[in-house]
């Protein structure tokens, strides 16, 4: 039983060591959920998606090249220079749009996703004390003068008080005096009422 | 044998082959005069002086070529970065 209940104050002190990431303390979870937030990597498909663009944008420059420089200079036939740039800037523009567009979209998913938070346990979490340590020690009762009572049998002590589980120690001192105090006073009251009546008889 | 975790972001793979191919044709564009031989009027000639279409597509080629592989890189070192950033003990 002892060794039963050490072992279970070492894993709530410790936490289950079976279950992995997991404490036993029901306050340590709340130590998980701090860590450094995980950003999304946006900056490789935004450079992917810039030259992307860069290149669609070399692949028209080429389209439009055979023309803007005039690579027949008045021959009959197409030079294969013209074909080549065509052919070329077609398929660069085409492959740079679609490079682009597919960065693109890789990159607005992750800029849409939620960002995550990494899962990791805090240095030193913040003692929590148990919640036995927060019991308030109870107000003090009031001393007034009980009415003066024809002598009643003595009365019974008051029961010891539970054994507080509080830990403060003026706390339980102050709850463990208090009705013995109570009863001291009651017996002294008691016995000077009991001996007032003969010293009157005694006088007259 | 051990599990692998998916990725939470996989790479783009598609892009990544067209950025590839873009470094081949850009390549390709610059070595096409030399290649092909172009002998219409206008065309490059062996040993003469560089024609305008010659220039546009040394020029062209090397932009694209140069592009595509700066980006490629670029990509490769900022996942790299990523990942000994946050993915240390993975």
């Amino acid at each position: 039983m002892t060794a039963t209940m050490s072992e279970r104050s070492r894993m709530d002190a410790e936490g289950d060591p079976s279950v992995p990431h997991q404490a036993a303390r029901p306050w340590a979870g709340c130590a998980e959920t701090f860590g450094e937030p995980e950003p999304t990597p946006f900056l490789g498909p935004y450079i992917g998606l810039v030259s992307g663009v860069l290149c669609a944008l070399v692949g028209a420059f080429l389209l439009l090249a055979p023309y803007a420089f005039d690579y027949r200079q008045g021959a009959v036939s197409v030079p294969r220079s013209s074909v080549v740039d065509l052919a070329t800037g077609a398929c660069v523009l085409a492959i740079g749009l679609l490079t682009a567009a597919l960065f693109g979209a890789t990159l607005v998913r992750r800029l849409r996703a939620p960002e995550p938070v990494r899962p990791v346990r805090a240095e030193q979490p913040a003692p929590v004390e148990p919640p036995e340590l927060f019991i308030e020690p109870e107000p003090e009762p009031d001393f007034e003068p009980e009415p003066v009572r024809p002598r009643e049998p003595d009365p019974l002590p008051p029961t010891a008080p539970a054994p507080a589980p509080a830990i403060d120690p003026a706390g339980a001192l102050r709850d463990l005096l208090t009705p013995l105090v109570a009863a001291l006073a009651a017996d002294l009251r008691a016995r000077d009422e009991g001996e007032k009546p003969s010293g009157q008889s005694e006088k007259d | 044998m051990r599990s692998r975790i998916p990725a939470r972001h996989p790479a783009p793979v598609t892009a990544l082959l067209g950025l590839g191919l873009l470094a081949l044709v850009g390549a390709w564009l610059t070595a096409a005069p030399f290649l092909l031989g172009y002998r219409a009027a206008g065309d490059q000639r062996r040993g003469a002086a560089w024609t305008a279409a010659t220039r546009v597509d040394v020029s062209a080629g090397a932009a694209i070529t140069a592009v595509a592989v700066a980006a490629l890189l670029g990509y490769a070192a900022s996942s790299a970065a990523w990942l000994a950033r946050y993915r240390r003990g993975e």
